[in-house]
């Protein structure tokens, strides 16, 4: 291909990708309408999504949107729950505990409100537990790994998950490196409940091998410069980076890495935070440069269930355009588990017979097997677990050169 | 008419009329100075306090900036940043650091950092919240909040988390330090700090701020004060103030005095006028009194005595003349009566109506009325056409010319009968008289009366009468002879003639009449025909007739236009005239002229025959051969040939210019050549015509002309034209040759366009696509997809060869240009040179 017609690629390509997004930002809106045709009669029941819609991982937010949104109108064109629609309420807390307690106590005032699905941020799920409890609202974690999240001491627990438990994924990562070869794992943590969660956890998981970190540094929200940090992880000898950073500050950190002497920089293992937000197409040149692995649970690439896959990857497509290939569903993880997640839900409230609440969160307990997108949930929860996933459903991951998220070893 | 006496003199009009209007003229000028003085020294101080003010303002909001620059500097810290996030553990290092701070500026700041809804996370203080103030929404959009109010000085900057805000830090400073914020590089002029509540947050001293309801007022009562608000504080507002009284101390010592100067002034004023007016009326009652005393004494002779200021010199002087001249008037008239009564005309003055106002001696003596009788008697009575008998009519005197007009007709003098009552010593007799009449114009000159003058011409009638009746003897004589018979005088005049003679030419009927000239009568006729041997040649025969008419000989034989014949026999009188007898001779010479006559013509005809044939038989044979050529030239010529008229139309066209133009011949032959024309040449070529004819002696031929041609489609084309003139059979036309050079010029426009588009249009356009992608590619546009980086690199380098080569073209299209410009001479410019080169 000349450089002339690459260029005209490139812009056509741009033009296309703009005309889709509007389309797609335009039949979202109708959506809301078409999420209320169950029965028109019936009031609907409200499932409310709390999570950053406009910040660095606004990507997530959308990404979580779009598989509520799936699943909502598959239920809803088979009928509904008890009769009637179920519908979507978004509250943006861009990444902010204060805006997001805030946000738990207007859904908690919405009387037919069933349950809140969150975030990404681990830290702002950790800051509404309080909320969440004092008001009994049922809350479903599709992203958010801190294991305090779901590990809170509220009994009863009003929160579920299907998404990565930090427990889990420690154990994992570790697991990753230590495949790998690498003895000396440095690691560099957000200064926040969600980096501390995964430093016990990492920490757990070397002890149980008999390792230590060779170093454990912390970086602030926000922070510019992580030239330090990374010194600091050098020094002590450390041959990998275990990272635990939401996509703004991981791509601080990628790219100091990236800037460094091919012979000085560190391969990196990262927790899913990075993939939260438009993380490829920010770290642009630097991903090439850098040794990048991370944890995903789910793939269009390689799922577990390829016809389940295929369904809702057909669905996702003719609902919101723009799909050339799987590579072009963005953060393919919080679409899939927040789509299991509502038809868990969904099943929850037709077995307890009502939307009220506490009943629901009983009923989730208490589920019959449902056959899900990531795995055969059989049960997802019971009142011991509320993490319906384990590390059997973790994969690493890189990106490709086009930005796709591929299973490590896979095309 | 009767005149009020005056009430006062002189001196008491000049005080009345010239003091109070100076008196008043002061007093304003007093006012005014006084006035614009107090106005320039208010302007002066209120501008110094505004000045100071606004200092003040911009100093304070300096301070704020200061501070205003460090809470920025610290809520950027990703400490804090952090903290919003982190809920659970920031307790546990941001209370060290927050009381580890030390903001610039008074002491006792409280700093607070809070969440997006001012709730308070931590903070040096003890119990502070922010929650619903209300700038706390500015801070949440992202801007700055500096907020100086009694109760402190607050600066509130967002805490930007992913570049939105989501909390803000909040320094306090309590209104307890601000005092000394304020006091800080105080000025010399009295300042208080006020906010828009009215209270006062400083003031520099504290007689001031005691004072402030009164100086707060509108308008101040006993202060002067400016105002400016502190930038970005709208509350807030920076008073100067000075007291009035020492402010405006010189304005009134300034006022004092200049009263006292007016005061002075009018006085002075006074002193002067009385002065002046005794001056001036002490010369003027002197003068008065001597015209007095020649009125009383009746005296012309007398003369005033001279003064010593020039103006009342100048009065007497002129006095004096009038006097003179008053004299020299009376001692005319005198004399103007004596040379009247003198005179043996008579003399009659009357109005404009006729009626009569003076009369001389002798009218008086030949009316045989005194003039106290004449007097107002309309003239009609007396003066009477003498031929007609008619009355005069009244003779108006606007009817007179200005000169003498004299009237004609002897009129006669004497009163009409029953027209005057009591009659004239004349009696009804009459007396023949010539009149002459003259307006007399008024000092104004319009016409005011009429003088008449009647001279008495009784003699000189009888001896006309007399002479009449010997020339009426003398004419009936001449008539009785059967010949005809003239008389001419020494001028050769007319003097008397019989009717035969009249009968013989009758031809010369309009200019045979007493008076006429010889030679003025035969040449009429000679015109006329009158004298056979005149055909043809008037002059010829007039200057023969006449040499024999001076010096009269032989009788003389004439034949006349109808064929009769006349013996004339002239002689000289004693008084140098010419008297001629005319006898009919045509019974003699009429057949033997008649026969030379036809001979003569028949031969002359004969010849001119013969030489007219020749003539044509030589011209028709040259004709044909330049004919043919002519013809060959124009139809082969290759160059486009128009033949017009001096009207512009055109006569013929060759087929290379049917072809050039795009018309037949035959649609072209009568119409204005302007058709082949664009404009502006169109509507102007009438002109050039006119104009070279009406001016033309330059050479036509001049130069080829470069100009602009329209085909019959109306498309343009550049030509070259030479322009010929030739008159033939008395007609003028022009010959135009025109030349198609627009495949000479096509390259050169070629070349230019291409130079323009690559310059102008393509250059700049692969330029600024150039930048746009320089721009992309330094991340203008945000952060591009790795796939995209390298793509426009490719299009910066491709970009920037294809500006390389475009250079190379433009340097290349514009290289040619410089060579091939310099010949042209654009075609508008040509037409109108060529208008003026035929003039």
């Amino acid at each position: 291909m000349t450089r002339r017609s690459e260029i005209a690629t490139f812009g056509g390509l741009v033009a296309l990708g703009l005309f889709l997004c509007l389309h797609s930002a335009r039949a979202d809106t109708q959506s809301a309408a078409a999420d209320a045709t169950g029965d028109p009669t019936a009031d609907p029941i409200v499932i409310g999504l709390d999570a950053d819609m406009s910040k660095g991982a606004a990507q997530s937010g959308e990404a979580i949107r779009r598989g509520l949104v799936l699943a909502i109108e598959q239920i809803n064109g088979r009928g509904g729950v008890l009769g009637r629609p179920l519908a979507l309420e978004v509250r943006d807390h861009r990444g902010t505990p204060a805006r997001g307690r805030d946000n738990i106590e207007d859904f908690a005032a919405m009387d037919d409100l069933v349950a809140v699905v969150g975030g990404i941020h681990t830290p702002v799920a950790l800051a509404e537990l309080e909320a969440i409890h004092r008001h009994g609202l049922p809350y479903l974690s599709p992203w958010a790994a801190g294991t305090p999240v779901v590990a809170n001491g509220y009994d009863p627990n009003f929160v579920f998950r299907v998404s990565v438990r930090d427990e889990h994924a420690g154990g994992f990562l570790v697991k990753a490196a230590r495949d790998r070869g690498f003895e000396r794992l440095g690691l560099l943590l957000w200064r926040t409940g969600w980096g501390r969660s995964n430093e016990t956890a990492m920490r757990a998981a070397l002890a149980r091998q008999g390792l230590q970190p060779a170093a454990v540094a912390w970086f602030n929200t926000g922070e510019r410069d992580m030239s330090a940090q990374i010194d600091a992880l050098r020094t002590a000898g450390a041959e990998v980076v275990m990272l635990v950073a939401n996509p703004t500050d991981g791509l601080v950190a990628v790219r100091e890495v990236a800037g460094r002497p091919a012979a000085e920089r560190l391969p990196i293992i990262s927790h899913w935070g990075i993939t939260g937000g438009d993380f490829f197409t920010q770290a642009g040149a630097a991903l090439a440069k850098v040794d990048l692995s991370f944890l995903q649970t789910f793939s269009f690439f390689d799922p577990p269930f390829p016809e389940r896959a295929a369904r809702l990857y057909e669905a996702y497509c003719a609902r919101f355009g723009g799909c050339a290939s799987p590579a072009d569903v963005f953060s393919p993880v919080g679409t899939a588990q927040a789509y299991d997640l509502v038809q868990l839900l969904g099943r929850a409230i037709e077995r307890a017979g009502t939307a009220e609440r506490a009943s629901v969160r009983r009923s989730l307990e208490r589920l019959e097997r449902y056959d899900g997108l990531l795995r055969n949930y059989d049960p997802a929860f019971t009142p011991e677990r509320h993490d319906a996933l384990d590390a059997s459903d973790f994969r690493l991951c890189r990106y490709d050169a086009q930005g796709a998220i591929v299973p490590i070893g896979r095309p | 008419m009767t005149t009020e006496p005056p009430r006062s003199g002189v001196l008491g009009q000049v005080l009345i009329r010239v003091l109070p209007v100076s008196v008043l003229v002061l007093l304003a000028v007093w006012y005014g100075a006084v006035e614009v003085t107090r106005v320039t020294v208010a302007e002066e101080v209120r501008s110094g306090l505004r000045r100071e003010a606004n200092h003040r303002a911009n100093a304070i909001a300096s301070e704020i900036a200061i501070l205003e620059d460090a809470a920025r500097v610290l809520a950027a810290n990703d400490l804090l940043v952090n903290s919003l996030v982190d809920t659970f553990q920031r307790e546990s290092y941001l209370g060290t650091f927050f009381r580890s701070l030390r903001m610039p500026g008074p002491r006792g700041a409280i700093i607070t950092l809070t969440d997006y809804r001012g709730r308070s996370i931590v903070s040096t203080g003890h119990s502070i919240s922010y929650r619903g103030e209300a700038w706390l929404a500015e801070v949440m959009a992202g801007r700055d909040a500096l907020k100086l109010a009694p109760t402190g000085l607050i600066i509130a900057v967002p805490v930007l988390y992913e570049g939105l805000p989501e909390g803000s830090l909040v320094v306090d400073y309590p209104s307890s330090s601000l005092s000394r914020f304020f006091a800080a590089a105080a000025p010399m002029t009295d300042t208080i700090v006020v906010h828009a509540s009215g209270l006062v947050l400083f003031s520099s001293r504290a007689e001031i701020a005691e004072q402030w309801d009164e100086i707060a007022r509108v308008p101040p009562g006993g202060w002067v004060r400016a105002e400016a608000r502190v930038p970005g504080q709208a509350e807030v507002s920076v008073i100067t103030v000075t007291d009035r009284a020492a402010a405006f101390k010189t304005v009134d010592r300034v006022e004092k005095i200049m009263l006292v100067a007016i005061v002075v002034s009018i006085l002075a004023l006074a002193g002067g006028i009385l002065l002046a007016a005794l001056l001036a009326t002490r010369p003027l009652v002197s003068f008065i009194d001597q015209i007095q005393g020649f009125g009383r004494a009746g005296d012309l002779s007398g003369r005033v005595s001279s003064f010593r200021s020039r103006e009342f010199q100048r009065l007497s002087d002129s006095f004096n003349d009038m006097v003179a001249r008053l004299e020299l008037t009376t001692v005319s008239r005198d004399r103007v009566d004596n040379i009247l009564n003198s005179m043996a005309e008579l003399v009659l003055v009357t109005d404009r109506q006729g009626r009569i106002r003076a009369a001389n001696r002798a009218a008086r003596e030949r009316l045989g009325l005194p003039e106290a009788e004449l007097r107002g008697r309309y003239i009609q009575a007396f003066l009477r056409d003498g031929e007609t008998g008619d009355e005069v009519a009244v003779l108006d005197p606007a009817g007179i010319s200005e000169r003498v007009q004299f009237l004609e007709a002897a009129c006669v003098a004497g009163p009409v009968a029953g027209s005057v009552a009591g009659g004239g010593a004349i009696g009804g007799a009459g007396l023949p008289v010539a009149v002459s009449a003259a307006p007399l114009a008024s000092e104004e000159g319009e016409p005011e009366a009429v003088i008449y003058v009647a001279l008495d011409i009784a003699d000189l009638k009888k001896a006309q009468t007399d002479q009449a009746e010997a020339e009426r003897r003398l004419r009936t004589a001449i008539e009785a002879i059967s010949e005809g018979f003239a008389l001419f005088d020494a001028d050769d005049r007319l003097v008397v003639f019989n009717s035969k003679y009249a009968e013989i030419y009758s031809a010369c009927a309009g200019a045979i009449e007493i008076g006429a000239r010889f030679e003025d009568i035969i040449r009429f006729g000679a015109e006329r025909g009158q004298y056979a041997e005149a055909l043809g040649r008037v002059e010829d025969f007039v200057r023969e007739r006449m040499a024999r008419h001076r010096n009269p000989g032989s009788p003389l034989e004439q034949q006349l236009g109808d064929g009769r014949w006349l013996r004339i026999e002239e002689q000289r009188t004693e008084d140098g005239g010419v008297v001629g007898i005319r006898t009919d001779i045509t019974g003699l010479k009429g057949r033997e002229a008649r026969l030379q006559q036809q001979a003569r013509e028949l031969e002359r005809s004969n010849a001119e025959l013969a030489r007219e044939i020749g003539l044509r038989r030589a011209v028709e044979t040259s004709f044909k051969e330049s004919e043919t050529q002519a013809r060959a030239v124009f139809e082969m010529a290759e160059d486009a040939i128009v033949v017009i008229d001096w009207l512009g139309r055109i006569e013929r066209l060759n087929p290379a210019a049917e072809r050039l133009f795009g018309y037949e011949a035959q649609e072209l032959l009568g119409e204005n050549v302007k058709v082949l024309m664009p404009e502006p040449y169109r509507s102007a070529h009438d002109g050039y015509i006119r104009r070279y004819l009406s001016e033309g002696r330059a050479k036509l031929a001049g130069p080829i002309r470069k100009l602009t041609a329209q085909r019959r489609d109306g498309s343009t084309l550049p030509i070259e034209l030479s322009l010929g003139e030739v008159i033939l059979g008395g007609r003028r036309f022009f010959i135009g040759v025109i030349r198609d050079v627009s495949g000479t010029l096509g390259l050169d426009n070629l070349r230019a366009r291409l130079h323009a588009a690559l310059d102008g249009e393509l250059r700049p356009a692969v330029a600024s696509i150039l930048g746009a992608l320089q721009l992309l590619g330094q991340g203008a546009a945000g952060r591009l997809p790795a796939k995209a980086g390298p793509m426009v690199a490719a299009a910066e380098e491709a970009g920037e060869d294809a500006l390389a080569r475009i250079d190379d073209m433009v340097a290349w299209s514009d290289d040619r240009g410089a060579l091939d410009e310099a010949p042209d001479t654009p075609a508008p410019a040509a037409e109108p040179r060529a208008g003026r080169a035929g003039s």
